[in-house]
Formats: C-alpha cells, sequence, structure tokens
C-alpha cells in the first residue's frame, strides 16, 4: 500500500514537472543528434597541418610531396658535412687540423663509427629515400581522371625513383652493402632490415633508373608542375652512366651516353658555369636548387670564404670568421697548366694575416644576403657526361676529341676547333686512365666528384694517391689501408639494430 | 623593508576604509534584514485541512539567536528558515510529527510535535571533524563514509593571507601536495605535483576541477581567492578514478562560495602592503674590493689588466639594489551573497594589484562572479555560475626562467662591480667593458628598451539544472564552457650603436601574438542517494562530453622605424613574419560510482570510467580506468563506543588505476610538414614526412594503492591520519630510437614505468580550547620514494649532454659528474688532477686510472638526484580572547640540483661577478688560510672537469616561515555598535624566513628548459612540461618577495 503510494507521488510529480522534464529532455537529444556517436565526437583532425594519412588524394598532391623529395636534397649536397666527407676527404681540400675533431678525422681517414658527421649524412640519405618510397607506394593509389594525370602520376613515380637511385648511389659509394628499403616504413616496431650486398643496391639503382628513363620526358615545358629544373630522362641516361661506369660496365655506360652526347653544349666561359642565377644553364643536366628569394639560398659556401675576403668583396652574408676549416691543398694548385681559366675560377689567394693562403672560390654570391647564395650545385652536367663518355669507350682519336672539348673550353677556346696548344693525345705523358682523371679533376675540382672517381680506381692506386696526399699535407697521419675506402656503418644504426647491421670490416 | 611605504601603504589603507564604511552606513542591518528577510516568509506548498501552526526560536549554545536555520517537517517539503532574530514560524500538515532543524556547523536536530505550538531549539555545535563535508569527483561525501585519500583545505585556513591565488595558500597544509615556486615574478605560475613526479614525459600536474570544470592551473589561478569556500585534494585512486584517464597525477577540486538561503551577507576585504626581496633571501655577490682580490689572487698576485686599466679604484656598484625595490601589494574584495528559499546568490568582486620586487614586474587582477540558484519548484533548482576575470602582467626584460643572461636579476648578479652604471660619456656600462669578458647587460639599459605585457582573460561560466525525480535520486545537466583570451606582446629598442647584449637582439624587434580558447562541457549525471535501516547507498553514474579548441596568431617584425609605436607595419617588411596554429581535442567519458555502507561502519566504494580521447591512436581511443576500496569505521564496534579516548577511528583500503593524457593532441597523427622548394629560381612548395604518428599510441596508466588510518581522539581534540601509498605507472610515453635508415630516428610509444611510494602523516591537536584561551597545533609530514623500474629495454637517458640521467633503479633524474673530495694542500699528490696547484681541486678517481676524466667518463659518478624525499608543514594558531595569532611552516628535503649559473655562468673563469658564499668565502689562500677544504683557490678550479661536478651540485633542503598572521576580532558589542556582524583588523607577513644552506635565493626555482640535446633515447615530447627541469638550476630563481600587509575585513 505504501509502495503504491509512493508511485503515485512520483507520477504526481512527474506530470507538475513535464515541462522541466522536457527541456532535460531535449538538452540531452541535442547532444545526440550533434555528435552521431561518440567516436565521432572524439574523432578530431589536426587543422594546421597537412593530415599523413588523408594527403595524396589528387595528382597534385603526389607533386608536393615529390617537390619535397626535391627539396631534401638540399638538405644533402648542400651541407658542409657532405661536402666534409666528399671532398676534404680526397686530395682536393684540405682540413684546418685545429678544427672540430670529428671534421678533421674525416679528412685523415681517423672517424669512429660515431661520426656525427656521417651519421648526419647516412640519416639524411635515408630521410630522402623514405620520403621517395612514400611517393612511389602512394602513387599507384592516387585517384585521377584524365590521361594527363595519368601520365603526370608516372612521372612523378620516375623523377622519385631518379632520386632514389642518386642517394643509394652515394650511400653504395660511401658505405658499400647498406639496408635496401623501397618501402616507406610504417611499423616502427619492425623498422630493422639487415644490409644488403652492394651488387644488390646497384641493381636496384639500374633498375630505378632504367624505369625513370622510361616515363620521364627530355625537357619539361614550365609552368606548375613542369618546371624546368626536374629530373629529365636526359639526367636518368646521364645518371645510369655514371652508376654503369663505376660498377665497370663501360659498355652500357657508353651506351647510356650515346643519347646525351650532343644533346647539350659546353658554356663558352668556364666561370659561368656557377655564376649566381645562372641557374639550368645549357650544360646543365641536372642540378640541386637554392633560391635565396624563396628562403632557400646555398648557405654552405659561406664556410669556404674568409670572412675578411667576403667583407672586401662586400658580400652581406659574410664569411667565415677565424681560420678556413676547408681550403685548397697545395696540390690542387699544381695541377692546372698555365693559361687554363678553371684554376682562376675555381680558387683564390688571399692574405691570412700575413702568409698568402688558398679559399675555394667556386661559389661565391656577391649579392649573398642572410637568406644564403643564389647559386645551384650542379650534381650532373655535359662536361662530365663528355668524360665519362671517354672514360668508357677507352682510349681512341674519338675519346681525345671529347676529352679536348672540354679542354679547349678551359682555355676559353671554341670547343669544337681543335687547338694543338691545348689539345691532348695518344703521345701526351700519362696513361689514358691518368689523363681522364686529370683532366677530371681539373674540371670538376669542389663539385663532389673527384671520391667518386678515386674509387673508380684500383684500390691501390686510390690508396697510393690518398697517401701521398695525407703525407704532403700533415704528419704524423696513420697510413690508410684498402677497408678505409669505404666509411663505417654509423653506430647509432648498429646500436638500435640489437645486432641485425654489421659494421664494415677493420672498422 | 622601507618603513615610509609601509606607513604610506597602511595609511592608504585605513583612509580608503574609512570612506568605504561612511559610505555604507546607511546601510544598516535592518535595512539589510527588511531586503533579505523575505527568506523567512513560509512557502508552504502542500496546503492540507488539518494544518497547524508551529512557531519557535532557535538559539546556539550560548543562547544567541541563529539566523538562517533550515526547519523541515520531516518526510514532507515543507520547511521555513529563521530569520534575523531566530525566530521562525511554520505550517505543519496533517500526519507531520517531526521538524528537522538543521544549521551548517551544528548537530542537526530532531524535534518531535507534541501539543505545544511554541518551541524554543538549542543548537549544539558540531565538533566533530567527520561530520565535514567532503567534495568528491561530481558531487560531495561526508567526511566519515569517505574511503579515499582527500584533504581539504577550508577558505577560512588562507583568508587572511596576501596571496594573489589559491595555490600560493595552500602549500605546506596538504600531506602529499608538493607546491614549489619556481619563480616568484607576479603572475608565475608554481609546479604542483601530488605524492611525487610520476611520469617523465607526460605531464606531472594534477587534473584541476574548478566548479565542476575539469581545466589547467592558469585557469585555476585566475579565480578570486576570496571567491574560494573550499579546496579538495583528490590523492589516491579511489578518489580520482571517476576522473579516469586524467586522474593519475591525482585532482584538484576548487569548490566556489554560494549564497544559502536567509543568511544575507555583505563582505569586504581591504589589504595592503610592501613586499621587499630581503638580503638574505638573495644572491649574494661580491663588492669591488673583493671582486679585485679574487681577480689578484686568481692572477698569481697582481692586479689582472682588466681591473687595472678600467677601474677608478673608487666604484663599487651594488647592481641589485638598483633592480630591486620595495613593491605595494594592494586586495579589495567585495561579496555580497544571500537568499530566499526560491534564489541565492553570490555576487563578488576583486582587485589585486602587486607590484613585484624587480622594477617594472607586476600584475594586476581584476574578478567578478555572479552565482545564482533558482528553485522554479521544490525538486528543481536551475543554477547559473559566471566568473570572468583579467589579469596583466608586464615586465621590463626576458623572464627570468627563459635565460641565463639577460632577465634583470641575472644581469644584476653577473655585472662587475668595478663598474660604474654609466661610463664616461653617459652611455650604460656593460661587462665588455671589462677586455675579456662576455657581454653582459646593464640591467638599468635593458629596462630602458624591454618591454612585455601579457593579458590573459579568463571567462568561465556555466547553467546547470538539477532535479529531484524522487527522493534520494537526482537528474543533474550542466552545460559549462570556458573561455579564455591570452594576448601578449614583446617590444625592444636597443640603444643604436651599443654593444649587443649576451642573449639579446641586436635589432628592435616588436612582437604581438594572440591565443584563444574555447572548451565546453556538458556533464550529465544520476545520484541516487538513501538509506534502507542498516544499508545506505550512494549511486552515481554518468556521460560526459568535453571538447577544448585553441587558436593562436603571432605577429612580428623587426628593425622599428618609429621607435615607440607598436605595429609590426612600422618594421622593416622584408622581416614581417606571422605564424599560426590551431589545436583541438575531445574526450567522450561514461562514469559511475557506488558508495554503500553498512551499519554506518562498513564502507565500499567502487569506481569505474570510461573515457574515450581524441589525443590517442585510433587503434586505443577509449579505456576503463576504476578502483574500489573498503573502510571500515572501527570506532563504531561496540567495544569502542564508550571509549573517552578513541572517538573515531577509520581504516581505508583503495586500489585502482587511473590514467594521464597529457600530451598535445595530434601526437599519435602521422603529419607531413611543408617546405619551402623552388625549381630555376621559381618558388613552390613541397611536403616531407613529419611526425610519424603512432596509432598504437595510449594513456600512461597508474597503479595506485592506499592505505590509511583516520584517528579522532579525546572528542577529536586530537584527530591523526595516517596513508601508505604505492604509485606505479605503467607504458610510460617515452620516444624509442629506431634505426636512423627508416628515415626516422625515433617515435613515440607506449613503454617503461616508474613508482612512487611513500607516507603521510597528519596530526592536528586542539590543545588547549578556554573561553579566553585556544592553542592548536598541526603538522604533515611526506615521505616519497621513487625508482625508475623500466625505460623500455634502455639503462639510461641521458639529458643534458649527458649530465643529467634518467637510469633504471634510480630516481627520475640523476646527476652525474666527477666528485670533488677536497682542496689540495701543499705536499699533496695531485698527479692525474686537471690543476696540479696548491688550493685546485682534487676529484675521486673512480676506475683509478691515474686521471680524472669529466662527466661522461668513467669518473663521473652519481653525485644528486632530484627527488624530494620529504615535505612538510607545520601550522599552529594561538588564541587570547580576541586576538590570534597564526604561523604557517613548511620544508622540502632530499632533492639536489645541478646548478648550472652557479658554476658555469656565474664561474671564476668568466670575469663576472662571483658567488661570495660559493667562490670567496673559505677558498683556500695560502697554506696559512686554506680555507673550509671545499672552496677552491681563485686559480683552483678548472673549467674542464670542474664545470659539471659535485662542487656545482646543490641540495635545496629548506624550512620557510611562510606566513605569520596577528588577526584582531572586534568584540561583538563594538562592531554591533558599528552596525556590522564581523570585524577583523590583522597583520601579516608572508615568507618572512627561509632557513637553508641553499646558495641563491629561492631553493625550489628551476630553470624550465633543460636547454641541451638528450644524447641517447631522447625523451622529450614538444610542448610537453616533463619535469626534465628538475636537475637545473639556471639562472638563480628571484627570492620570494617577504610581503607584510595590513587588512581589515568585515561583514554586515
Amino acid at each position: 500500500m505504501k509502495n503504491i503510494k509512493s508511485l503515485y507521488r512520483i507520477w504526481k510529480f512527474n506530470l507538475k514537472n513535464f515541462r522541466t522534464s522536457l527541456v532535460f529532455g531535449l538538452i540531452l537529444t541535442a547532444f545526440v543528434v550533434t555528435f552521431n556517436s561518440c567516436d565521432d565526437f572524439i574523432e578530431v583532425a589536426p587543422e594546421d597541418v597537412i593530415d599523413a594519412d588523408t594527403f595524396f588524394s589528387n595528382p597534385d598532391e603526389l607533386i608536393f610531396a615529390l617537390n619535397g623529395v626535391y627539396a631534401y636534397q638540399r638538405n644533402i649536397f648542400g651541407n658542409f658535412n657532405y661536402f666534409n666527407l666528399i671532398e676534404a676527404r680526397t686530395d682536393n681540400a684540405g682540413q684546418d687540423q685545429l678544427d672540430q675533431k670529428e671534421r678533421v678525422e674525416t679528412d685523415t681517414f681517423e672517424e669512429t663509427p660515431g661520426n656525427l658527421l656521417l651519421v648526419n649524412v647516412w640519416t639524411q640519405n635515408y630521410i630522402l629515400i623514405n620520403n621517395a618510397n612514400n611517393v612511389i607506394a602512394r602513387a599507384p593509389d592516387v585517384p585521377f581522371e584524365t590521361t594527363d594525370e595519368g601520365a603526370l602520376i608516372d612521372r612523378a613515380v620516375g623523377e622519385a625513383k631518379f632520386l632514389r637511385a642518386l642517394s643509394y648511389f652515394v650511400l653504395a659509394n660511401m658505405f658499400g652493402d647498406v639496408p635496401l628499403r623501397t618501402e616507406p616504413t610504417t611499423d616502427f616496431n619492425n623498422a630493422t632490415i639487415p644490409r644488403s650486398p652492394v651488387s644488390d643496391v646497384y641493381t636496384q639503382i639500374i633498375a630505378d633508373l632504367n624505369d625513370a628513363i622510361a616515363v620521364l620526358p627530355n625537357t619539361y615545358s614550365g609552368g606548375q608542375q613542369q618546371e624546368e629544373g626536374r629530373a629529365t630522362k636526359l639526367a636518368a641516361f646521364t645518371l645510369l652512366a655514371k652508376v654503369q661506369l663505376q660498377i665497370g660496365n663501360n659498355g652500357a655506360a657508353s651506351s647510356a651516353l650515346n643519347n646525351v652526347i650532343g644533346q647539350y653544349e659546353l658554356l663558352p666561359n668556364y666561370a659561368e658555369l656557377y655564376a649566381a642565377g645562372n641557374d639550368n644553364s645549357v650544360e646543365s643536366i641536372f642540378e640541386v636548387s637554392f633560391n635565396p628569394t624563396n628562403e632557400t639560398g646555398l648557405g654552405m659556401n659561406n664556410l669556404l670564404i674568409p670572412a675578411s675576403e667576403a667583407a672586401s668583396l662586400g658580400i652581406v652574408a659574410g664569411g667565415f670568421a677565424g681560420n678556413l676549416p676547408t681550403f685548397p691543398t697545395q696540390d690542387v694548385q699544381g695541377i692546372y697548366e698555365a693559361g687554363d681559366l678553371r684554376a682562376d675560377a675555381s680558387f683564390t689567394t688571399y692574405d691570412n694575416n700575413g702568409t698568402p693562403a688558398l679559399y675555394i672560390s667556386k661559389y661565391i654570391d656577391l649579392d649573398a644576403a642572410g637568406a644564403g647564395s643564389d647559386i645551384n650545385l650542379i650534381l650532373l652536367r655535359y662536361a662530365d657526361a663528355l668524360l665519362m663518355k671517354a672514360e668508357a669507350d677507352g682510349e681512341s682519336a674519338s675519346s681525345y676529341e671529347l676529352i679536348n672539348q672540354v679542354r679547349r673550353r678551359a682555355f676559353g677556346q671554341d670547343p669544337d676547333t681543335p687547338n694543338p696548344a691545348i689539345d691532348i693525345d695518344a703521345s701526351s705523358p700519362g696513361t689514358f686512365i691518368e689523363k681522364i682523371m686529370l683532366e677530371r679533376r681539373r674540371e670538376l675540382v669542389f663539385e663532389g666528384q673527384r671520391y667518386f672517381d678515386l674509387k673508380r680506381l684500383p684500390s691501390a692506386d686510390a690508396l697510393t694517391i690518398i697517401n701521398n696526399h695525407l703525407s704532403a699535407e700533415y704528419t704524423g697521419v696513420p697510413t690508410v689501408q684498402e677497408y678505409q675506402l669505404v666509411y663505417p656503418i654509423p653506430q647509432g644504426e648498429i646500436d638500435v639494430s640489437n645486432g641485425v647491421i654489421t659494421q664494415n670490416p677493420g672498422y | 623593508m622601507n618603513p615610509k611605504l609601509f606607513k604610506k601603504s597602511a595609511k592608504r589603507t585605513i583612509f580608503i576604509w574609512c570612506l568605504v564604511f561612511l559610505g555604507l552606513q546607511p546601510l544598516r542591518s535592518n535595512s539589510l534584514e527588511n531586503l533579505f528577510a523575505v527568506g523567512g516568509v513560509i512557502n508552504n506548498v502542500n496546503v492540507f485541512m488539518q494544518d497547524r501552526t508551529i512557531t519557535g526560536n532557535v538559539v546556539d549554545e550560548s543562547n544567541v539567536p541563529l539566523f538562517g536555520v533550515t526547519i523541515l517537517v520531516e518526510g514532507t517539503s515543507v520547511g521555513a528558515t529563521t530569520d534575523m532574530d531566530g525566530n521562525f514560524s511554520i505550517t505543519v500538515p496533517d500526519g507531520g510529527s517531526t521538524l528537522i532543524v538543521s544549521y551548517i556547523g551544528y548537530q542537526t536536530e530532531r524535534i518531535p510535535l507534541d501539543v505545544q505550538d511554541r518551541i524554543t531549539v538549542r543548537m549544539e555545535p558540531d565538533l566533530s571533524q567527520l561530520d565535514e563535508v567532503v567534495v568528491v569527483g561530481y558531487g560531495t561525501q561526508e567526511r566519515k563514509d569517505v574511503t579515499g585519500s582527500i584533504a581539504s583545505i577550508k577558505a577560512e585556513e588562507i583568508a587572511l593571507r596576501p596571496i594573489t591565488s589559491m595555490e600560493e595558500g595552500i602549500q605546506g597544509l596538504v600531506p602529499g601536495l608538493n607546491i614549489a615556486q619556481r619563480a616568484s615574478s607576479p603572475g608565475d605560475l608554481g609546479t604542483v605535483s601530488i605524492r611525487g613526479l610520476g611520469s617523465i614525459t607526460a605531464g606531472t600536474q594534477p587534473l584541476w576541477v574548478v566548479d565542476g570544470f575539469p581545466t589547467d592551473q592558469r585557469n585555476a589561478q585566475a579565480i578570486n581567492p576570496a571567491d574560494i569556500a573550499s579546496v579538495d585534494i583528490l590523492k589516491d585512486a579511489s578518489s580520482t578514478a571517476i576522473y579516469g584517464s586524467r586522474g593519475a597525477n591525482g585532482v584538484i577540486i576548487i569548490t566556489t562560495k554560494s549564497g544559502s538561503a536567509g543568511r544575507s551577507t555583505l563582505d569586504f576585504t581591504v589589504t595592503s602592503g610592501v613586499a621587499t626581496a630581503p638580503e638574505s633571501a638573495r644572491f649574494d655577490v661580491l663588492n669591488a674590493q673583493e671582486y679585485v682580490q679574487f681577480h689578484t689572487e686568481k692572477n698569481g698576485g697582481t692586479v689582472p689588466d682588466f681591473i687595472a686599466n678600467n677601474w677608478d679604484g673608487v666604484t663599487d656598484t651594488n647592481w641589485q639594489d638598483l633592480v630591486f625595490r620595495s613593491a605595494l601589494f594592494q586586495n579589495y574584495a567585495l561579496s555580497a551573497s544571500g537568499g530566499t528559499e526560491k534564489v541565492n546568490y553570490l555576487i563578488s568582486g576583486n582587485y589585486i594589484d602587486q607590484e613585484g620586487v624587480i622594477k617594472g614586474e607586476g600584475q594586476r587582477k581584476y574578478s567578478a562572479r555572479v552565482k545564482v540558484d533558482y528553485k522554479p519548484s521544490d525538486r528543481v533548482t536551475i543554477g547559473l555560475n559566471l566568473a570572468p576575470n583579467v589579469t596583466t602582467i608586464g615586465r621590463n626584460s626576458p623572464s627570468t626562467d627563459a635565460t641565463d643572461w639577460s632577465s634583470l636579476y641575472a644581469q644584476s648578479l653577473l655585472l662587475a662591480p668595478i663598474l660604474p652604471v654609466r661610463r664616461a660619456d653617459g652611455t650604460f656600462s656593460m661587462n665588455s667593458d671589462l677586455p675579456g669578458s662576455l657581454p653582459v647587460g646593464n640591467p638599468i639599459e635593458t629596462a630602458r628598451n624591454y618591454d612585455f605585457d601579457q593579458t590573459l582573460f579568463r571567462f568561465l561560466g556555466g547553467i546547470h539544472v538539477d532535479m529531484e525525480i524522487m527522493d534520494g535520486l537526482n537528474l543533474r545537466s550542466s552545460f559549462s564552457a570556458n573561455i579564455g583570451t591570452t594576448k601578449s606582446e614583446t617590444y625592444y629598442n636597443p640603444t643604436p650603436g651599443q654593444t649587443v647584449p649576451i642573449a639579446l637582439s641586436a635589432v628592435s624587434f616588436y612582437n604581438t601574438g594572440q591565443s584563444q580558447s574555447f572548451d565546453w562541457l556538458n556533464e550529465n549525471t544520476v545520484n541516487f542517494k538513501r538509506s534502507f535501516g542498516n544499508h545506505a547507498f550512494d549511486i552515481l553514474g554518468g556521460f560526459t562530453l568535453q571538447r577544448n579548441q585553441s587558436d593562436n596568431v603571432s605577429a612580428g617584425v623587426n628593425q622599428l622605424q618609429v621607435p615607440g609605436v607598436r605595429n609590426v607595419n612600422i618594421g622593416n617588411s622584408e622581416t614581417l613574419s606571422g605564424a599560426n596554429s590551431k589545436s583541438e581535442s575531445s574526450i567522450v567519458s561514461y562514469l559511475g560510482r557506488l558508495n554503500y555502507s553498512f551499519m554506518d561502519r562498513y564502507l565500499i566504494t567502487g569506481t569505474v570510467r570510461t573515457d574515450g580521447s581524441s589525443v590517442f591512436g585510433a587503434n586505443n581511443r577509449y579505456q576503463t580506468f576504476g578502483s574500489f576500496a573498503l573502510g571500515w569505521r572501527f570506532s563504531e564496534e561496540s567495544i569502542f563506543q564508550n571509549s573517552d579516548f578513541l572517538t573515531d577511528g577509520k581504516l581505508r583500503f583503495s586500489y585502482g588505476s587511473t590514467g594521464s593524457n597529457a600530451i598535445p593532441p595530434f601526437s599519435s597523427r602521422a603529419s607531413l610538414n611543408t617546405v619551402r622548394q623552388s625549381f630555376g629560381g621559381n618558388a613552390t612548395f613541397g611536403t616531407i614526412l613529419g611526425n610519424p604518428g603512432n596509432a598504437d599510441l595510449t594513456w600512461e596508466t597508474s597503479d595506485q594503492l592506499d592505505i590509511g588510518l583516520d584517528l579522532g581522539l579525546f572528542k577529536n581534540r586530537v584527530n591523526l591520519t595516517f596513508d601508505y601509498f604505492n604509485n606505479e605507472t605503467t607504458s610510460l610515453l617515452l620516444t624509442k630510437g629506431v634505426v636512423p635508415s627508416s628515415g626516422y630516428s625515433q617515435f613515440l610509444t607506449n613503454i617503461g614505468s616508474m613508482r612512487n611510494k611513500g607516507i603521510e602523516a597528519v596530526v592536528n591537536a586542539q590543545i588547549i580550547d578556554s573561553e579566553d584561551w585556544g592553542w592548536s597545533l598541526g603538522g604533515n609530514i611526506t615521505t616519497n620514494d621513487q625508482e625508475i623500474l623500466d625505460l623500455g629495454g634502455e639503462d639510461e637517458i641521458q639529458n643534458f649532454f649527458g649530465a643529467l640521467r634518467r637510469v633504471v633503479g634510480g630516481e627520475l633524474q640523476q646527476i652525474r659528474g666527477p666528485r670533488a673530495i677536497g682542496i689540495a694542500r701543499v705536499g699533496d699528490n695531485q698527479t692525474g688532477q686537471p690543476l696540479q696547484t696548491p688550493g685546485a681541486i682534487i676529484y675521486e678517481d673512480v676506475d683509478g686510472d691515474g686521471t680524472i676524466s669529466n662527466f661522461l667518463g668513467p669518473d663521473g659518478q652519481l653525485i644528486g638526484d632530484t627527488n624530494v624525499d620529504l615535505i612538510y608543514g607545520i601550522n599552529t594558531n594561538l588564541r587570547y580572547k580576541n586576538w590570534e595569532l597564526s604561523t604557517l611552516l613548511n620544508g622540502q628535503s632530499g632533492a639536489y640540483v645541478y646548478d648550472f649559473f652557479l658554476i658555469q655562468i656565474g664561474a671564476s673563469f668568466r670575469q663576472t661577478n662571483l658567488s661570495r658564499e660559493f667562490w670567496y668565502e673559505g677558498r683556500y689562500i695560502s697554506e696559512q688560510q686554506p680555507g673550509d677544504g671545499r672552496t677552491p683557490a681563485a686559480n683552483g678550479f678548472d673549467s674542464a672537469v670542474g664545470a659539471v661536478s659535485s662542487l656545482g651540485v646543490q641540495k635545496t633542503d629548506y624550512l620557510r616561515i611562510r606566513n605569520v598572521t596577528l588577526n584582531y576580532n572586534v568584540p561583538n558589542p563594538v562592531a554591533d555598535k558599528l552596525g556590522l556582524s564581523r570585524a577583523r583588523i590583522y597583520a601579516s607577513v608572508e615568507n618572512l624566513h627561509t632557513f637553508t644552506d641553499f646558495i641563491g635565493g629561492n631553493p625550489e626555482a628551476r630553470r624550465a628548459s633543460a636547454g641541451g640535446p638528450a644524447l641517447i633515447g631522447g625523451s622529450q615530447i614538444a610542448s610537453v612540461t616533463d619535469g626534465r627541469e628538475l636537475g637545473l638550476n639556471s639562472p638563480p630563481g628571484l627570492p620570494l618577495p617577504r610581503t607584510w600587509t595590513l587588512g581589515i575585513n568585515v561583514s554586515f
């Protein structure tokens, strides 16, 4: 009875408060309606950054991701670390022995696996590779509507493969066997893979370049997505030739270069090559783009110019205060004949507190301000192609003609007009390969080619050159051994891998 | 303390107050009574035929009439309240047989109705602390029923202190709660932790809940301290599990005052005073003579050239005196509250003006609150709570926290005393005037050129509807929002042609930024609270939604063309920059709690909460947290029933898990970064892979055990509480290294675990309690033993170049370096030591290889760790008649800090000024004056090994007299004559003195960022304060100001 009474009370009360209950119910309903489900409510996507999962929804976005891979090349090739490991390592440049220990060590082949320069170059090449892998992996799922768009996607994959091949070429030369990654990293708990034999790496590089050759155009028409400066079919042929030459397939290198020879021309004046703003010239095959007005200027060259020299030249960006960390060797000064314009275009004498000294002056932008220099780094150019073709074909009159074209331009002459005062031939001193190497060194000095050239020589010859250079420049530096022709694998990679990644022998 | 200033401010206080008082005279209590006595009118809803009217009078234990007492007819909703004279009249419906008379602070009386129509009720005060109401998440509970570990602070305990925010007030009062004033400029936030730091990266801040709204510390700090009714600190899983994924670091619930029916009051407080930086708390440096003496010794006995050529032999500048000042403090608070049966209200306003002891620093807080509860019917309440406030903060230098070199305080410590303020040509001197020294700027010049202003606006408002569906069953729905904007600007205009001071810009600049946040919360709860015989139930269920959105916009420009104009267009347009960011997160929750008590002595609590949070990975969005607890009020057992000794006794046990979600909203999601790219000189843009994301990312989970004992002895004159806690945090958010060839170096994941365990004890005793005399003494102590259990397989994580390390088996942060074991005397063997002269430091050669390595080498050893092992507080209150003297002390021990400033920035190898205590007093001078055996000779410090060694490790133990307050309650007859219900006059001093061996200022101070890279397995997540700063101090924190105030508080 009591229960019935209390139930009645509740019912009465509810009636009385019906309106309140209604309002209450409406509030609740409003929330339920606003958010279809709680899962939706907590699904919040960032609005101010690009979500990696939803990107790549159209070909334009794929191109942006590809642009990022190109942009990342600046971090590698425009970096003083790479310059040290590739250029100062050779007989072209020396290091101030009082400079940072880790830099000096790389010059004298005394670096440890923990060397930060090595870690840096290793890591950055793999970041580039991972980004390229991501473009390649995502491309098949990018929706497109027209055949042009479909072709654009194919081309993007070709460009990404070209860029990936370039980084693997650098890694293979520097480190030998390296982890061969062709998929973007997604599973962090299983991110480690073992090193692949360097031959497998080269197989992948060659496959990538052949894929690129199949889809890349000879030139770009200009405008958005068609910018001059992207990897072309001819750039892929040139890089393929360089790769084949590096692994001794001279025939393959020569036939790849057949597609390139005659397609470019040498600039009349050697010094114009690195003139500020002279981007993508008739001689340039592929270059890394720097542009101070887009806050992407080249800054590495500031470390090559003494501050006093920068001041007297009126370079606002300034130069390196104190002793130059990296400078031309005395040896490199001696390789040029009288009248060779390449010497003056590559290094200059300055007054170092009363004693004359050399600095690398190849990359000077007189207008450089805080945002860096307007100078692109040319990775592949026609003079290199001509010399590679000569090397690939071996000693012959036509090969000498290719070398002489490069030489004639170096002396300010017309490349195609024979000039007995300049030209060399079989009777000139030295073996053919010595003549090729000398000419390459003169032509491509401080352009990051010498390291690769030395590696192409028989080990004994390369070691002789390196040890002669070291004993001439420094005292007390240990003799370089054959195992040191590749760098040690960075220790950080080995540590994290729990033994999956092995060290190069000798280190 | 400047007596003149003090007199001035005291005079001002009295004058202002007289004015206000005169103005309020017409508002005598009678008229107030008329205004608000409506509440006394009986509001009878159910009118029946055979009603009878009962009238009566309610008095307290000394027969003083009580105003606002609630009288209810049992079993009905018929009620009334007493008027100003304690009288009431109530119409009792047919069948009503008992009146329930209740009043806060008094025992509830049940009056059976007989034939009398007029009754007198005498109320007995309720002395039992156990009947105190405790705020728990989503409700309240009586203290006696609580099974968790909850500490409460009532408004009265902090009311008379010159504080600008609640967090300053509660330090030292609660066991397990550690508040460290890392920086002490006005407006700076303290670092708050409960029961130790339980996380490495994911934040160690407790959850702040303001009137039910889960928010952050800045919003809690913004509250007018005079509005606060209580602060409840929830410490164990039993009490925090109701906050689920945000409860792991404890919860601090702030409840603001409300009006209550029948009692209308008008309360006004004026406090004003002066703050100073006492000499004893400053970083003591050398005077000119000592400076010259030191450098002469360092130079081998001849005055070095940099002094000889630059000192006139007379100049002795005390740079600190130039930057410190006596700072004024003013606080005005006004509140009115009251209500009727239908409407309760509270209106308050507050203005605080606090100058900093450093010139140019200060904050002003303006706050208001309107709180109204309306009862359209006796089962429905609609409430509104609106609290806007504005804080402005300003200073004339980069903050003390941000930089080693450029705050005014740091500059004043570093500048050599031999420099005059101005050079002969009138320009400002700098330390670089001494050749070879660093260009430390002149604080007078910096203050002229630098200006930082910040304005914070916060608006916390909400409405709620409560509905009693049936007896004991309540529905509550609320919607509230917290809107905030923060605007800051920095203007700097360096003197043209001046050498650029270190850590300051060479060019003029102006930056301005604004951030906005909008945070809303909807909570819907149902609560059933009812007793059935011996069984009492309190069941809660709920569903809540919360979303936070924030936006930041900033712009800046360099090279200002027209000095003084704050506009980004008046600068070099090429340097104009702008940036914005947006963030958003949401959380959806289902919660439930059961409290069951049997025979009022066996208690069970079970809590569960499921949270879904947007910040975690798609695979781990939801997680359920829960706890259970048991309580046994053994004092209710028959053997204790008539004990004179034991009045109350309760054993508590709780175990449960809670979480921490303090990571930036989008960490779990993979994102792309944008990069600039050019082709052939034409600009375009590109994207590269950025944050790798981790779809498995989830909460850090803390498993917490608490065993507690509450005792009330001698009729609760002595209360004791003991707690043992053991909190283990698992799935710590750490970054894990991946092979660099993956294209990444690390990713954020859940690995690792750590533990905090300890004991808390509180005692409060009313030692003397007579009419004229009263003396109470209270104390609390907390120990904490901290250990890192696992770092995801790594043995250690190195921070700050490896000088700081997190090591498995160690405390949260260890300091590593060579240990200095003495100062060399003539004839000592110094082979292998970095310096081999008498007076040089001798380090311990741990590996015995005959040489001393630096901190990274084999001689680096554990030289200190950062966990605060012990915190304690002592409070006492002595009353004689109308006079009351209360004192609060607090302290800590067991934590060390690596003092980067002492040993690196302000070290003897620089030509900056030096700590007298560290470098000068006690130094080795000669065999005849060998010093204290710890301080090297002026030339006995080597910067190679010494710069990170035990020499720079400081103990941070201290005992502080935090507050002393003398209060005079104006006797009632006098107050009555003035038309007041209460009047108090009080004098208070905050931070009277700190006893410590710590050199330089404030032992709680820490640098805010670690300032160096992690070498192995880095542990930093951007934008999370991760407690790494614990190991470092640089520059010294400002001395805590000693603030003297005088105040008057009156109520009508």
